[in-house]
């Protein structure tokens, strides 16, 4: 081996070689000697908040000209988290960060106490700029890790319909309202996976590949934007003037069930839902039931012309009062009118009408219409822990609990069972089914429509015709004295003003009542129908005098907002 | 010595490295199915066809030519990939990938013409090294010239940029050089000429800088220009002495820049730990040493010259992988061959060893 030639060649290789084995001693200083350095910080950089993965489907307002206006989105921001192991003053640390941002002390320190765990979350919903401050800090042992949250842009718009995001035991989902109803579509990542398992995600590969992709995606509701805001200011106008309990309102096409707005006030941000009263989470549009008073009647009234046991020049004679089962039903003047027909049943709103029209029909035949018209009986709205009206009392045989019924007292339903009910006297007679959900479009591109469904038919079109010129009459001249018709819309509507009776009370409580407003235009080609609710106001005796002006500025402005041609 | 046989001992060697790299790319690319651009079974079936497949076509071919026909057709076969590689700049078959344009696009297959370029100059380097014989020892014959040929590569390809095949390219070469008889100080000359140009190309290229920077105090920037070298680290070491086990790195998912292409390795030794990283360096090393034994035994020095160049290249390309994942040398973009997700590069890898094989039979 005297060759040059192999010695150089040997050389070279010698130093390759080297390479190689220089590789493996750094692999060993790496993957033996410091392993645990590694893997300290592995596991850190995987023990990232859940938040980070947090990722959910919008919910959008639809306006009338199709565009769509988010209310429910994801926000993007860092979460602060400390590590108490390697976090030397927690002190300096604490009087640094809170000049930033708001830190709460106690937590802080709970957090900094906890001297064996290395991640403690001790603040959220940071700003990006304000994250960038905390970082020039440069303090070793605080981190800031990328967050997803819900956010609601529009606040307290339509809270009661959309409901919020937030922690049920360990996991975070929809609680109330549509985010809970669509739970199952908007969550895209509830980001509460463990991410130290690798083998979930090769799993949710091949779980894909196999069972498809479930749908997953936007939700676009039938709420129109412009029309909520100015529902929900009337309610709040409505809630301060009368020191209401409560206010609610609906606004539906009843041509197809489609709610255009919702709301009840009071109502919650759900930004800030932790904060809130939790009874003002749930929706009492379809989740309490009422009684709802006179505008019982035109249903009544309705059932007994479907029958052609009345019609509309019926007369009866008014005494002012009728007796059953020893109980002495009166009108709410306590009046009696002499011989009147069934337009001044509607017009001067009398019980005693009502029960004549009911008798008519028989108790039979009159539970039968109350059964189709939908009450106590579950609407199918697209909407969480819907419940169904109380019409128990027609169970009993006992005549004073039909006849307080066909009046709206005794019997309590939800605001939707109601408003859908009334809609058949709109539309032809059709029982819909309302939805707040028009459309949703989904992570892969396509969008699903949903089509609007309906129930059965429960009155005549003629009979529809026919109680919606009723109505109509007394809109015209009876609401207010005849002092809101408008010259060129028809327009039908109907007050109640019921005695309130709390959940579970025996009695109904004296000077106490729940106002209730139905009506809608035009009268015979009914675009919007809209129902107005007040609970235990102050200061108005009837809902002749709280509702009807909220309910006629509604009423202007959706004829207007729509550009509805005029039809007188 | 006629009919010997192919050296047996090294076709094992180089089967049991690319089941090796097949059953770690296997691992790696495990649970990747979600991930943009890479699907699990696209990554396995490409590697088989384009790189497996095309490379023992080509392997077959190579061992079958016998090693003397290349030096003949060396100079045309070196101008003819020079070509092809300064094609990657024509606009219409040219195309990029993460800011460097590499490759060739022939509508049915892509190509990176710089893979080809790194075999033939080592074939044309051999060729033309031997034909100077005792002149490689003075500057005008020797050294001038050598210089010369391997700044038109070098300019070729840092216009594309790709420093890191430019950077192989030129260790091997020297290397070369040196064997062929190169003077120490000749060397010296090279390694310092080496070493001003490498400082001017990181002062112009913003890129190569922060991959300076980096090496240099690997604390910088986490979230930016450091973050593959320490994603890198944190995987190999979180491996430890075993590992996490066939398929379960963490760090492939959401942390590892090209987990299946330059990053492999950190999966890798995620994945099996020091115990398998000492198993395939030493895999690459029985290489090397079975490769310098085949290049030793034979008795013609431009199957020595050839057979080296062919070896260093391929165990070069792979340890500078190995040491920039490692956090020892700076990042290069240089694949870890045998291993890492990639056709042009394995392809071409398997063409030189049939080149070996053809001197273990008749060199």
């Amino acid at each position: 081996m005297r060759d040059p030639f192999i010695l150089r060649i040997r050389i070279v290789y010698i130093l390759i070689f080297s390479f190689g084995i220089l590789i493996l001693g750094r692999l060993f200083f790496v993957q033996v000697l410091n392993s645990h350095v590694y893997r300290e910080e592995a596991n850190q950089q995987y023990f990232v908040s859940p938040a980070q993965y947090f990722d959910r489907g919008t919910i959008f307002l639809k306006d009338k000209d199709g565009q769509l206006v988010s209310v429910a989105s994801i926000k993007k921001g860092f979460l602060l988290a400390i590590n108490p192991t390697i976090l030397e003053k927690p002190e300096d640390a604490y009087e640094k960060i809170s000049q930033i941002i708001p830190l709460d002390k106690d937590l802080f320190f709970k957090c900094a106490d906890k001297k064996d765990d290395i991640y403690e979350e001790v603040a959220s919903k940071i700003s990006q700029s304000d994250k960038e401050k905390i970082e020039a800090l440069d303090i070793n042992g605080v981190n800031l890790y990328s967050q997803n949250w819900r956010y609601y842009p529009a606040s307290n718009l339509a809270s009661r319909v959309l409901g919020f995001v937030g922690f049920n035991e360990n996991v975070i989902e929809g609680r109330y309202g549509l985010e809970k109803y669509y739970e199952s579509i908007l969550n895209k990542a509830s980001g509460d996976f463990s991410l130290n398992n690798p083998f979930a995600e090769i799993i949710i590969d091949f779980k894909k590949l196999i069972s498809g992709i479930p749908e997953k995606g936007d939700v676009v509701t039938t709420i129109e934007p412009e029309v909520q805001i100015l529902l929900e200011k009337s309610l709040n106008d409505l809630l301060e003037k009368y020191s209401s309990e409560m206010a609610g309102g609906l606004i539906m096409d009843p041509q197809t069930g489609r709610i255009i707005a919702m709301a009840v006030k009071p109502d919650f941000d759900p930004n800030r839902y932790n904060e809130e009263k939790i009874s003002l989470f749930s929706n009492p549009i379809v989740q309490s039931v009422f009684e709802m008073g006179s505008i019982m009647k035109p249903l009544t009234l309705a059932a007994a012309l479907n029958e052609g046991v009345i019609t509309p020049q019926t007369t009866y004679e008014d005494k002012g009062y009728v007796v059953f089962n020893n109980k002495r039903i009166e009108n709410y003047d306590g009046k009696g009118h002499g011989v009147v027909n069934m337009q001044e049943v509607l017009n001067n709103s009398l019980n005693t009408g009502a029960v004549f029209a009911m008798e008519k029909l028989g108790k039979e035949k009159f539970k039968d219409y109350i059964i189709n018209y939908g009450l106590g009986e579950k609407t199918g709205i697209d909407l969480p822990d819907e419940i169904q009206g109380l019409i128990s009392n027609l169970d009993s045989n006992r005549d004073v609990e039909y006849a307080t019924a066909s009046f709206g007292q005794g019997i309590a339903v939800t605001p939707i069972e109601m408003i859908s009910a009334l809609a058949s006297l709109a539309n032809g007679g059709i029982l819909v089914k309302p939805f707040i959900v028009e459309e949703i479009k989904n992570d892969q591109g396509f969008s699903r429509k949903i089509e609007p469904e309906t129930r059965r038919q429960v009155l005549s079109q003629q009979t529809s015709k026919e109680i919606s010129r009723m109505l109509s009459n007394v809109a015209d001249y009876a609401l207010l004295g005849g002092t809101v018709k408008l010259e060129r819309y028809t327009i039908a509507a109907k007050t109640g003003t019921a005695q309130y009776k709390a959940e579970g009370e025996a009695g109904y409580r004296e000077g106490e009542y729940i106002h209730t407003f139905f009506g809608y235009a035009p009268a015979f080609n009914a675009r919007f129908i809209t129902f107005l609710f007040l609970v235990r106001p102050q200061g108005a005796r009837y809902a002749s005098n709280s509702l009807t002006k909220p309910f006629m500025d509604i009423t202007k402005f959706l004829l207007n907002y729509y550009q509805v041609p005029p039809d007188r | 010595m006629k009919n010997k046989k192919y050296d047996k001992v090294f076709v094992f060697t180089v089967a049991f490295l690319l089941l090796t790299g097949l059953f770690v790319l296997f691992s790696a690319s495990m649970g990747l199915l979600n991930r943009e651009g890479a699907s699990f079974s696209n990554i396995l079936f490409k590697q088989i066809l384009f790189g497996i497949g095309q490379g023992l076509i080509l392997l077959i071919i190579t061992s079958k030519i016998h090693y003397k026909k290349w030096k003949k057709i060396s100079l045309p076969l070196f101008l003819f990939s020079f070509l092809l590689t300064v094609l990657v700049f024509e606009p219409h078959l040219g195309f990029g990938h993460g800011g460097a344009k590499r490759w060739l696009d022939f509508g049915f297959f892509t190509f990176q013409p710089s893979e080809l370029l790194k075999y033939a100059f080592i074939i044309y380097l051999a060729s033309w090294l031997i034909s100077r014989k005792e002149e490689i020892k003075s500057f005008r014959f020797g050294l001038l010239p050598f210089l010369i040929i391997t700044a038109f590569v070098g300019i070729v390809l840092i216009l594309q940029p790709d420093i890191g095949t430019l950077g192989v390219i030129a260790l091997t070469s020297a290397a070369m050089f040196f064997m062929a008889g190169g003077k120490p100080a000749q060397l010296a000359l090279i390694f310092f000429l080496g070493i001003v140009l490498l400082t001017a190309l990181v002062f112009i290229k913003p890129h190569a800088m922060s991959r300076i920077t980096v090496f240099l105090n690997p604390s910088t920037d986490l979230q930016g220009i450091g973050y593959q070298s320490h994603q890198s680290l944190i995987a190999i070491g979180s491996g430890g002495l075993f590992g996490r086990g066939f398929g379960m790195s963490i760090q492939k998912f959401n942390y590892l820049p090209e987990p299946v292409g330059d990053a492999i390795f950190a999966v890798f030794a995620e994945e099996f730990g020091f115990v398998g990283s000492l198993f395939l360096i030493s895999l690459f090393l029985f290489f090397l040493f079975r490769g310098s034994r085949i290049v030793m035994q034979a008795r013609d020095p431009f199957a020595r010259l050839l057979g080296s160049g062919i070896i260093i290249l391929i165990v070069l390309q792979s340890f500078i992988n190995i040491g920039a994942i490692l956090g020892i040398l700076p990042l290069t973009g240089l694949p870890l061959i045998f291993i890492s997700q990639g056709g042009s590069a394995l392809a071409m890898a398997l063409a030189g060893i049939g080149i070996l094989f053809n001197i273990s039979k008749n060199a």
